[in-house]
């Protein structure tokens, strides 16, 4: 296990470090008045040893880029935790419904969660602002309370855009579920267990649920990974100073400091949770353990 | 179970779920194409006088902040979807495709694809748009590049897992055991495995829908002469209150044309699994 573990952390730093590195070199060597492949190529490990340091480097309003990076993590990585959190319990426990119902009930939430994972994040952010900012007045429609000025409005603020990004995930957790728990009772150990004499409940505990949550890891994942760079769309909807209006300014701008320091934190940001439901799959399942990190 | 009820269906009816794909992609795409043409109103003359006008006879669906005529911005905006979301399809096939077979003839090729893959997973469609937007200014062509970098993976993968699924198969043992190669063993199961690959070009034909307007929402792709259902609903925002159709319409436009190719993937997979068990069609 703990093998497994380090195979798998090394082989995602590895994958940081090629990622970064491309970035920085096509970048650097893409850049107009660029300083050729030696040039470049000798700036290459420095950059990256301050990188590593927390160094990014300054960008080209001569604004300190890790102070830059400071400020708007601390809008995105709430906002996404926030959608992750919201994403989940709705998607849950829609699937949950659904899983267990029967009829028309059961066909109604099904057709819901199908239903929202068509819907594109950008367009759910538009509607949830047209809805509750436009026509209801209940939210605000964009912008970002900072939290040292009003912690409780921040979160507000926060909100309508995290329910933009959680809402389209909500419905990839809901039908999965849904679809995992309708084909855990028609499975033979289902009917073994069942055989045997154990009741429902203990079956499901005991037999489906660890093949439910390696089903929902696998379909899941990617969706989840999919919120970090669905982020930076959000941003842009709701007028967030996040990472990716950051991002999106200096690519505007051409300022090629702050988009590598920028994608290096994507990236990593991507890493960290592709990594993480790497690990929990593994945790679930111990057929992973003596396989090699791909 | 599945596979009972699967064999009671008849093989020569057709899924309902593709039908339905098919009626939807046919219309948006009468309708995309005739923008190539001919759309009921100028979209490249801003008409300032009937700005913002509410449906009525002379405008069906009303006019945008600029005057112009709605339904003539959402077909041309539909025909940037339809180009864009299938050349960076094309693309990522050429690439992707032929990596796909191979890994799936020989089987270290897999380890190789897996690693490429989660390697391409690092750069999703945003952040290769933001790198080639920074590197050469952004337009729909960037755009088209960073789509297919990201289709380039989940195509090889499903084209490696559809290859292999049916290698295994008697009919293609058998094939091979009578002495065809591996190439004619696999003419068997062509049908089968094309619609499986088709089916992954269908799913990801939605995602780069999607995409396409969420990068050209935030700046990163087609720029403003053109016209793009992301145009479009960017335009439309600082008018919500007074106008939401003007947001409703493109979205609704999006959602359709991504509720279709989820129809046709999910139809096209059932189709496929239906027709590994009776043979080709």
């Amino acid at each position: 296990m703990i093998w497994f573990v380090a195979k798998t952390v090394a082989g995602a730093m590895l994958k940081l470090f090629l990622g970064t590195a491309i970035v920085f070199f096509a970048l650097e060597l893409g850049a107009p008045g660029g300083a050729g492949w030696e040039g470049v190529n000798a700036r290459f490990w420095p950059w990256l040893g301050q990188l590593l340091l927390g160094n990014f480097g300054t960008s080209r309003a001569a604004a300190v880029i890790g102070g830059l990076l400071l400020d708007r993590l601390a809008v995105t990585l709430p906002l996404i935790v926030f959608a992750l959190v919201l994403a989940g319990a709705i998607g849950i426990g829609l699937g949950w419904l659904a899983g267990r119902k029967r009829g028309a009930l059961a066909t109604l939430l099904t057709g819901a969660a199908k239903g929202l994972t068509a819907l594109p994040d950008l367009w759910v952010g538009l509607l949830l602002i047209l809805i509750f900012g436009a026509a209801l007045r209940w939210l605000p429609t964009g912008g970002f309370v900072a939290w040292t000025s009003s912690p409780g409005m921040s979160l507000v603020s926060l909100l309508l855009p995290a329910l933009a990004l959680a809402l389209p995930l909500a419905g990839v957790i809901a039908s999965t579920l849904r679809d995992a728990m309708l084909a855990a009772r028609e499975a033979d150990y289902y009917r073994a267990a069942m055989a045997r004499g154990l009741n429902d409940d203990e079956i499901f505990r005991r037999h489906a649920l660890p093949n439910i949550a390696v089903r929902m890891l696998d379909a899941v994942g990617p969706a989840i990974a999919l919120t970090v760079p669905g982020a930076i769309i959000v941003e842009t909807v709701f007028y967030l100073p996040g990472m990716g209006r950051l991002l999106l300014d200096g690519a505007t701008t051409g300022d090629t400091a702050v988009v590598e320091a920028g994608l290096f934190l994507l990236m990593l940001g991507l890493l960290v949770v592709t990594t993480g439901i790497r690990l929990g799959r593994a945790l679930v399942d111990s057929r992973l353990w003596n396989k090699v990190a791909a | 179970m599945s596979e009972l009820t699967s064999a009671a269906t008849p093989s020569g009816s057709k899924e309902p779920r593709l039908l339905l794909a098919e009626g939807l992609f046919g219309v948006l795409a009468i309708l995309a194409l005739t923008a190539v043409l001919w759309t009921p109103y100028p979209v490249d003359t801003p008409d300032m006088a009937v700005a913002l006008q509410d449906p009525g006879s002379a405008h069906w669906l009303g006019t945008d902040p600029a005057g112009r005529d709605v339904i003539s911005l959402l077909m041309k905006g539909l025909l940037t979807s339809f180009v864009l979301s299938v050349s960076a399809l094309i693309l990522a096939a050429i690439i992707g495709v032929p990596c796909g077979m191979v890994s799936a003839r020989w089987r270290t090729g897999l380890g190789m694809l897996n690693g490429a893959r989660t390697m391409l997973a690092l750069y999703p469609a945003i952040g290769a748009a933001v790198l080639f937007a920074t590197l050469w200014g952004a337009s729909g062509l960037t755009a088209v590049l960073a789509l297919a970098l990201s289709n380039v993976a989940p195509l090889a993968l499903a084209t490696c897992n559809a290859f292999a699924a049916f290698q295994s198969r008697g009919y293609v043992e058998a094939a091979r055991l009578a002495g065809l190669g591996g190439g004619r063993a696999t003419r068997h199961v062509l049908s089968p495995i094309l619609h499986l690959v088709l089916a992954e070009a269908a799913r990801l034909f939605g995602f780069n829908v999607a995409a396409e307007a969420g990068l050209t929402f935030v700046g990163l792709g087609v720029q403003p002469p053109a016209h793009s259902l992301g145009l479009l609903l960017h335009d439309a925002q600082s008018y919500m209150a007074a106008k939401p159709l003007l947001t409703l319409l493109p979205g609704l436009l999006l959602t359709v044309l991504i509720v279709a190719s989820a129809l046709a993937a999910g139809g096209l997979k059932a189709r496929a699994s239906r027709g590994g068990s009776v043979g080709p069609a």
